[in-house]
């Protein structure tokens, strides 16, 4: 079979907005997912039995359970027994973001604990609250050290985010397949989808690198 | 000022002090000396709470900063089911020796009479660690500046949040102490650019921005260089003329010497001496005392 990737050009218009609907489910799971990864690594942080059980048990569920599976229960089963109604958008999202919150909450975890005692002496010392002292002087620090793996839940999200074109969510892959049935060819589209996220990850894994760099290097008083 | 009474603390199965009292008056300086390992970072960070007491208690400017400790009060001990139980056994002097050696009281069976005792004394005196930490700087011997804010961030941090002030009050507070220790051309840099010795600077800058009553320092020139160790002690000294009341942990024993009002000498957990700094120095009275200081001097 000759290969023809002229026959693309008709379809740049669909990749362009699917672009933007892949790019856009990505970024608003990484910030959501971030938002929640604070609470959850403070529960994980706790002194309080409660708050860590609930904790690990909500990573084990999100790390257990199939990513798909999860897609599909939060799109066409939790609307069935609870009173909430979601577009594909939305379910995607919040799948997502759940999900980040799991495994970035897990970092932050660690780069809360790796915190020198002295810093929370000294906020102490200096009377300053609980909240404030998390919000202003040890989660700043923490997040520092998070940075290098924000970018990897970045690149796998981007990589997840395929996941939504089940839900009929109109991404790049859904592109390709809605290609494939008008044209009856699958090489190409998909080729060109393949080279695409390939091309994306590797550019978004040095900017990882660049950062893993950098953080080492200012830990260093 | 600082009233210690009866202090114990323990971690786990270690008893660290045993039975420390402690009075400190308002504009004091008191030095604590002792072998590493007595005690004297823990009966410091005590003060402020830093390290919360297995037993006793502490008040600062009279007010209570611990919860209050029964075998400190015979009226409580009176009151407790134990004693009543005992009655008859001993006389009341007696009686109280023995519950207090023996730990007897035990909280959830002393009665509704007992517990309303303690909870007079709490209610009338008691003052939360935060309020406490607003009268108590202390300075550390690793600085703990904070890294990701810039010395003057460091220094009005807490004074707005805490105190309430304005930040061009706190500000203007920052500049006036950094002047004072010699290191306001530093105001806009992070931590991580400073030398330790000027580090320390700042941080004795940023506790004495909290205007408190009373300064904890932990062996502050012990993290230093040799060559910085006198720009810190110079700092400290000139303080100590301000008539601010002050408690060090050092094993700079000239400058010891040279500043405190009183030197109390810490072994294993209990205060073995508690003297000024001429007769400490000069005649230690225990045979531990001198036993140390032909070790360090
Ligand atoms: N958080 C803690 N948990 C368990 N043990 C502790 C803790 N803090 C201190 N200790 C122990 O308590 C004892 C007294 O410690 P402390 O730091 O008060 O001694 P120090 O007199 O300040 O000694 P140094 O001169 O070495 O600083 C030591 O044996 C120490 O190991
Ligand atoms: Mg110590």
């Amino acid at each position: 079979m000759k290969l023809d990737f002229s026959i693309i050009l008709p379809w740049l218009p669909n990749f362009g907005a699917a672009l933007i609907v892949t790019v856009q489910v990505t970024i608003c799971s990484l910030l959501l997912g971030l938002v929640l990864s604070v609470p959850l690594s403070l529960c994980k942080i706790s002194n309080l039995r409660p708050l860590q059980v609930f904790a690990d048990f909500y990573t084990s569920v999100f790390r257990g359970v199939p990513l798909l599976v999860q897609v599909f229960m939060m799109y066409f089963g939790i609307p069935l027994v609870l009173p909430v109604k979601f577009n594909a958008f939305q379910a995607g999202t919040l799948v997502f973001a759940m999900n980040s919150a799991a495994y970035i909450s897990e970092s932050m975890k660690g780069g809360i604990r790796a915190i020198d005692r002295g810093q929370y002496e000294a906020a102490m010392a200096l009377g300053v609250h609980y909240p404030s002292m998390m919000k202003d002087i040890i989660l700043p620090q923490a997040i520092k050290s998070v940075l290098p793996s924000l970018v990897n839940e970045f690149i796998s999200l981007l990589k997840n985010t395929t996941l939504i074109s089940s839900i009929g969510l109109v991404d790049i892959l859904r592109v390709g397949q809605m290609i494939q049935s008008k044209t009856y060819r699958a090489f190409e589209p998909f080729f060109v989808i393949a080279i695409f996220y390939y091309v994306l990850v590797m550019l978004l894994s040095t900017l990882g690198k660049y950062l893993e760099r950098r953080v080492n290097k200012s830990d260093r008083h | 000022m600082i009233d210690i009474k009866g202090l114990y603390k323990d971690f786990g199965a270690l008893h660290v002090l045993k039975g420390i009292t402690l009075h400190i008056d308002q504009g004091e300086i008191i030095s604590i000396i002792g072998p590493s390992g007595s005690g004297k970072s823990t009966l410091l960070r005590s003060i402020n709470l830093l390290e919360e007491p297995t037993f006793g208690e502490i008040w600062v400017e009279g007010r209570l900063i611990t919860p209050p400790d029964p075998y400190l009060h015979p009226e409580v001990i009176r009151a407790s089911n134990t004693y009543k139980k005992l009655s008859g056994t001993a006389d009341d002097a007696q009686l109280i020796a023995r519950i207090k050696k023996e730990d007897l009281l035990y909280e959830k069976h002393e009665g509704a009479e007992y517990r309303r005792l303690l909870r007079e004394i709490t209610g009338k005196n008691f003052q939360s660690a935060y309020e406490v930490r607003k009268k108590i700087g202390m300075v550390f011997q690793h600085f703990n500046l904070f890294p990701h804010m810039t010395v003057l961030e460091n220094m009005t941090y807490a004074p707005v949040k805490v105190l309430g002030i304005s930040k061009e009050e706190a500000a203007e507070r920052a500049r006036r102490l950094l002047t004072q220790v010699g290191m306001l051309d530093k105001i806009g840099v992070y931590p991580s650019t400073l030398s330790g010795g000027q580090k320390q600077r700042v941080a004795i800058a940023r506790t004495l921005a909290m205007e408190p009553d009373i300064v904890l320092f932990d062996e502050p020139t012990s993290a230093l260089d040799p060559e910085m160790v006198k720009e810190v002690l110079d700092v400290i000294k000139a303080l100590a003329k301000t008539g601010i009341t002050m408690v060090l942990v050092t094993h700079e024993m000239g400058f010891a010497r040279e500043v405190s009002d009183r030197i109390v000498f810490l072994d294993e957990g209990v205060i073995v001496e508690d003297a000024d700094p001429a007769t400490f120095f000069s005649t230690p009275k225990s045979d531990r005392a001198q036993a140390f200081l032909e070790k360090v001097l």
